[in-house]
């Protein structure tokens, strides 16, 4: 017991702050990086993080059977859909011919 | 009874009226399909939250999948740029 | 007098002027409106007073469903849901027609601005993965119907949408899966007249059209009913599912395929070095 929550509320409290860090990362490096590769780097990475880290948090904090089943097919599915949209909009970008940030470009704004 | 929106309720019509409005001035097509995702999801949550399930889910499906699968499309078809 | 390139007619002048005008009364009046109409989720409201507490009360016990809107759609209103199942397939069917006819005079100059490319064993490999779940997930929810939000509409566009997944990941050059358009024009026409077909067989045993409780089906009234609403939702997810390929694969059809795409993409993309 901690700050009166059970162990299990507070292992899903630290689950849902990193997942919190992890989309705070995310919308900081599509802020901030230079070109679109890099962001959808960070978007792409950090998301998928914080969602698999929510979902475990949502997991622990359930306690019916059936809803974790359907969190853990959430994050199967996210866990292969995240990735590969990425992926689709890196290389239809790249296809497209949109341009590679370099230091040529100059200093990141 | 249902619940009243609340600031999440209210948070997401902000944002559907943003969406849409951002939609109808965008002049690149895939922008406009875009926002016009992000409203339907927006709006789906919506109905989810004040009870209405099954007009949420058609809504993520209609709206969210295929209308921008759709819209997207149709801009290959076109062109992508309004003068 | 034709108008400038670029520009429509109706961007200057008079017309612009009136239809803002029409515009401002017409969100005017609707917003004006709003101050008559019951708040939301009034109890007190008509709607609330008459009609739903029918349902509610006896949904479950006349349709055999668990879920109030499919009671209420497939069943207590049925002929509200042939409509719109009628105008979706309209639609695809208007798509058809136009697109069709304009492919017949394409021009042979792609569209500016967007190229469409295909293939990469990421996104191959992803739709293989994901594609039957997601096929599976739409019977899911056309049959969980009852019980559970979803139904037909939901489930065709989702069995829709799983199809279409395949064919922007594999173009239209790749291996074939699923129906193709004639296929999927005559799994819509089967859909929508699966729909009425039902609807005139319950006039047959001598009920009202779409009134299933007369149909021959065997057990109480409400089974029947549950079977019966299956029966439609089944019909409406044809239907539906049907008229999403059509029209994947109607708009989608003008989209041309480069000789660059076709080899996989592994060229050096223009520009890139920039």
């Amino acid at each position: 017991m901690i700050f009166g929550l059970s162990a299990i509320e507070v292992v899903a409290t630290l689950l849902l702050a990193g997942s919190l860090f992890f989309c705070l990362a995310a919308v900081t490096g599509v802020l901030r990086l230079p070109d679109f590769y890099t962001r959808l780097h960070a978007s792409g990475k950090c998301d998928t993080a914080g969602l698999s880290l929510a979902l475990v948090a949502f997991a622990l904090l359930a306690g019916d059977a059936l809803t974790v089943v359907k969190l853990a097919f959430l994050g199967f599915f996210a866990a292969i859909a995240n990735p590969t949209a990425t992926h689709a909009l890196g290389q239809a970008a790249r296809r497209s011919g949109v341009p590679v940030w370099t230091a040529r470009h100059g200093p990141p704004r | 009874m249902i619940p009243p929106p609340g600031v999440i309720g209210v948070g997401l019509l902000a944002v559907m009226l943003v969406a849409a409005t951002a939609a109808l001035f965008a002049r690149d097509l895939l922008v406009a399909a875009a926002l016009f995702g992000v409203f339907s999801f927006a709006a789906a949550t919506w109905f989810a939250l004040v009870g209405a399930v099954d007009v949420a889910f058609t809504e993520a499906c209609v709206g969210g999948a295929l209308s921008t699968i759709l819209f997207v499309s149709a801009a290959h078809r076109t062109r992508r740029w309004l003068d | 007098m034709s108008p400038a390139p670029g520009k429509t007619r109706l961007r200057h002048g008079v017309p612009r002027i009136l239809g803002a005008l029409a515009f401002a009364a017409l969100l005017g009046g609707l917003v004006a409106g709003i101050r008559d109409l019951p708040r939301l989720g009034d109890p007190a409201s008509p709607a609330a007073t008459h009609v739903s507490p029918r349902f509610i009360e006896a949904a479950a016990r006349e349709t055999g469903a668990a879920n109030m809107v499919t009671a209420v759609l497939a069943d207590y209103r049925g002929y509200d849901t042939l409509g719109e199942t009628a105008v979706i397939f309209a639609a695809g069917l208007g798509c058809l027609i136009i697109l069709a006819l304009a492919a017949a005079d394409r021009r042979e100059t792609p569209p500016p601005g967007l190229t469409h490319r295909f293939g990469s064993p990421i996104l191959d490999v992803s739709a293989r993965v994901l594609t039957p779940w997601i096929l599976m997930f739409a019977l899911y929810v056309l049959i969980h119907g009852h019980v559970s939000p979803g139904g037909g509409f939901q489930g065709g566009v989702l069995f829709g949408s799983g199809l279409v997944v395949v064919r922007l990941v594999r173009g239209r050059r790749g291996p074939a899966f699923g129906p193709g358009p004639r296929a999927a024009l005559v799994l819509a026409c089967a859909g929508v007249l699966a729909f009425l077909g039902i609807g005139f067989l319950a006039m047959a045993f001598g009920g009202e059209f779409l009134d299933y409780g007369t149909l021959p089906l065997g057990g109480d009234e409400a089974h029947v009913r549950e079977l019966a609403t299956l029966g439609v939702e089944a019909a409406v997810f044809a239907a539906v599912a049907g008229t999403v390929c059509v029209l994947f694969a109607t708009i989608s059809a003008g989209v041309r395929e480069t000789e660059a795409a076709r080899s996989a993409g592994s060229a050096s993309p223009p520009g890139s070095d920039g």
